[in-house]
């Protein structure tokens, strides 16, 4: 495969530029020190992994210069100078377009992953490396960023916040019960401030009668006045006790409205539950239980047949990794003694040409890759059945409580009548009692009106028969207490509203009352329990399912990179995917600050290529910049052979930077 | 996309499952679907 990397404006470089790599080989670009190495890998970097959405792997990003910082004005990638650059990166049949702006957007026609930041780029400052030069052992953010437990952690968030607002509508419940209390209180004392305030006036009104008496006056007004206020009395007297069985009346037809109103929520609770039956009975109806069984044990058949073939897999593969190692070995021994034949033993004791053992390494490498896929196929497949029979397990489950479903929609359907019919009875007497309030109410309006007539004909003739300062100063006294009695009333007429709001709560845009909201609340609340319980669930097989691939990759680049002074490297899922390194001869982990500068580089190294396989595994680009600078010679050889041949097994690009004296070159080694 | 997608389901239907009589859940699953499609969708 070729790969074709189109730069214009890159970096110090103004203009246009292109590179040619092919995979299978590792591509060394060399150059003094500033000569524009980096920035070649750099595109190629940002051209596979934008958008960057993580924040964290952002802040990766900016610190290898890749993506641009908040507080700076352009991308690192832009040339000073420019207002635009571009990247294009042509390989197989993928062509990325990246348009870098001088205004700090940036544009990418397919999107690209954003674990490459992570996984494929190996550079002195990567993530890993940084954990491993501080010595810091917790790993867990690997397996949590590369997995789907970041997702589900998201989602937990989310739950939270729904969590957040149902803690707070408990809390706005409990304000608003404690608030209907206080404001029932005020309520009860106001009305009692009323009757008092009306008494007085009462009385004050009397003794305006009793000093009207003392005053001497007009015969003729006096006995006009007498006769008013006898007949405003007489009809005082009738309309009280008109409004004393209105009250009742009005009381009666309150007793109503709550029953039929606690009738009216039954029925709807209860034809929302019908609903709901009804709804889970058709679904639990259409369950084919003898087809489920079927498919059931066609699945556990074909997993049998699954495990099958991989036995027959196993030792197939088994031969061609011994194979590949003897070749590997013969190839080593012959790079030591840099012969060019090799007396084989396994062939008779002939001489055998080192061509003729890269062919053989070659033709097993290629027989060994598509058995080691059907193998991982195979695994897939079996996995994919195992789920397939546990979700139809719980479709047979939902089957067998189908007359549980049943009996409980008649139940619903019987409980639905009988309420209709109590609350039709209800809802006819209330209808009866209203066109007595109806007629009540005309009566009294009519009544307090000739009441009032009376009242300005009296006060007519009492300005006309009263001149007194006494009198002056008890009807200044009345004036103030109806003033008085008019704001008492406000205040009951304010206190009622507010009593009222506190009756019922809006919870997720619909209105309940309080009893309602409160078990609603508290329905939620167990709800959200259970959710978290089933995220938390998730989490915890995402990181495990991840920390297993992960392990099992570094075991793998372990035994082929044949580390002298290494027994296992692995995260340890049992302590919170801690890294532990154990060496050869020492069964207990060593810390990680115990390993030297260049053991150092390689384990970061090897972990960074196992999360490549592992996370990222589609994108056949592994970047490295100056990697190497800091192994030893043996390690190095080791290392770049290890790239050579992942490069040569997977078909991959495997691009270096390495300083040198030489102008920018690029190199296939 | 699939994998995000398998996650909303077994949630949306984790809740649906969870919810007794009586309670009125709509507006509540529906914006909660919302939210979840959304960063998932964000997140792509």
């Amino acid at each position: 495969m070729k790969a074709v990397l189109k730069l214009v404006n890159i970096g110090q470089r103004e203009g246009e530029e292109t590179w040619e790599f092919n995979s299978g080989v590792v591509t060394e670009i060399r150059g003094r020190t500033a000569s524009g190495k980096s920035r070649i890998l750099k595109s190629c970097a940002l051209a596979l992994s934008i958008p960057i959405i993580s924040e964290e792997i952002r802040n990766t990003a900016i610190s290898f210069g890749i993506a641009k910082a908040d507080n700076a004005k352009f991308s690192p990638l832009l040339n000073s100078n420019k207002e635009k650059a571009i990247i294009e990166l042509h390989y197989d049949e993928v062509k990325k377009l990246v348009e870098i702006n001088r205004d700090g957007s940036e544009k990418i026609n397919i999107p690209g992953n954003q674990k490459f930041i992570y996984c494929s780029m190996l550079v002195e400052n990567s993530k890993i490396q940084n954990y491993i030069d501080h010595g810091l052992s917790d790993f867990s953010w690997i397996v949590t960023e590369m997995s789907l437990a970041k997702d589900y952690e998201s989602i937990k968030d989310i739950v939270g916040s729904y969590t957040d607002l149902i803690t707070a509508k408990k809390e706005e419940i409990q304000i608003k019960e404690n608030n209907k209390k206080k404001f029932e209180g005020e309520f009860k004392k106001k009305k009692s401030d009323l009757a008092e305030v009306i008494e007085k006036i009462r009385l004050l009104e009397v003794n305006i009668e009793q000093e009207l008496e003392k005053i001497e006056s007009n015969t003729e007004l006096k006995n006009e006045r007498k006769k008013i206020i006898d007949e405003l009395k007489d009809r005082q007297k009738i309309i009280m006790d008109t409004e004393k069985k209105f009250l009742s009346l009005k009381k009666t037809v309150t007793d109503l409205d709550n029953k039929i109103n606690e009738k009216n929520t039954q029925i709807e609770d209860e034809t929302e539950n019908l609903d709901k039956l009804e709804q889970k009975k058709k679904k639990y109806m259409k369950i084919d239980v003898r087809k489920l069984n079927n498919e059931i044990n066609q699945l556990h058949e074909e997993n049998t047949m699954n495990l099958e073939k991989q036995k027959l897999l196993l030792p197939e593969i088994s031969i061609l990794e011994n194979s590949k190692k003897k070749y590997e070995g013969i190839l080593r021994e012959l790079d030591k003694t840099k012969e060019k034949k090799v007396l084989c033993w396994v062939c008779g004791g002939k001489e055998i040409e080192r061509n003729d053992i890269e062919n053989d390494l070659k033709s097993t490498r290629d027989k060994l890759t598509p058995k080691r896929e059907k193998y991982r196929d195979l695994d897939s497949q079996i996995e994919e059945n195992k789920n397939n029979i546990d979700d139809k397990q719980k479709d047979k489950a939902k089957n067998a409580k189908l007359p549980d479903v049943k009996k409980k929609v008649a139940l619903s359907r019987n409980k639905l009548i009988k309420l209709a019919e109590e609350n039709s009875i209800n809802v006819e007497q209330k209808n009866k009692e209203d066109m007595d309030i109806k007629r009540f109410t005309t009566i009294i309006e009519s009544r307090k009106k000739t009441i009032n007539q009376l009242i300005e004909k009296r006060n007519e003739i009492e300005k006309q028969i009263i001149d007194d300062s006494q009198m002056n100063k008890t009807r200044e006294e009345t004036k103030t207490q109806n003033t008085n009695k008019g704001a008492i009333e406000n205040q009951i007429s304010n206190l009622e509203l507010a009593i009222d709001d506190c009756k019922s709560i809006e919870i997720f845009k619909k209105e309940f009352d309080l009893l309602k909201a409160k078990k609603i609340v508290q329905e939620f609340d167990d709800i959200f329990d259970n959710i978290n319980f089933h995220l938390e669930l998730n989490i915890k097989k995402q990181r495990e399912g991840a920390a297993h691939k992960f392990n099992e990759n570094i075991e793998k680049i372990i035994e082929e990179l044949k580390l002298p002074k290494f027994e296992k490297i692995y995260l340890d899922i049992e302590d919170n995917n801690k890294l532990k390194i154990i060496r050869k001869g020492n069964p207990d982990p060593q810390a990680i600050n115990s390993l030297s500068g260049g053991e150092r580089v390689i384990v970061s190294s090897l972990l960074q290529i196992s999360a490549k396989e592992t996370y990222n595994p589609e994108i056949p680009f592994i970047v490295g910049d100056d990697i190497i600078i800091k192994m030893d010679e043996d390690r190095r050889e080791i290392f770049y052979n290890y790239l050579k041949n992942i490069a040569k097994d997977n078909d991959w690009f495997v691009i270096l930077t390495r300083v040198t004296d030489e102008d920018l070159v690029k190199v296939e080694i | 996309m699939s994998q995000n997608k398998k996650i909303i389901e077994e949630i949306v239907d984790y809740i649906e499952s969870s919810i007794r009589d009586g309670l009125d859940e709509a507006i509540f699953i529906k914006e909660f679907r919302n939210k979840i499609e959304k960063y998932l969708s964000e997140k792509q």
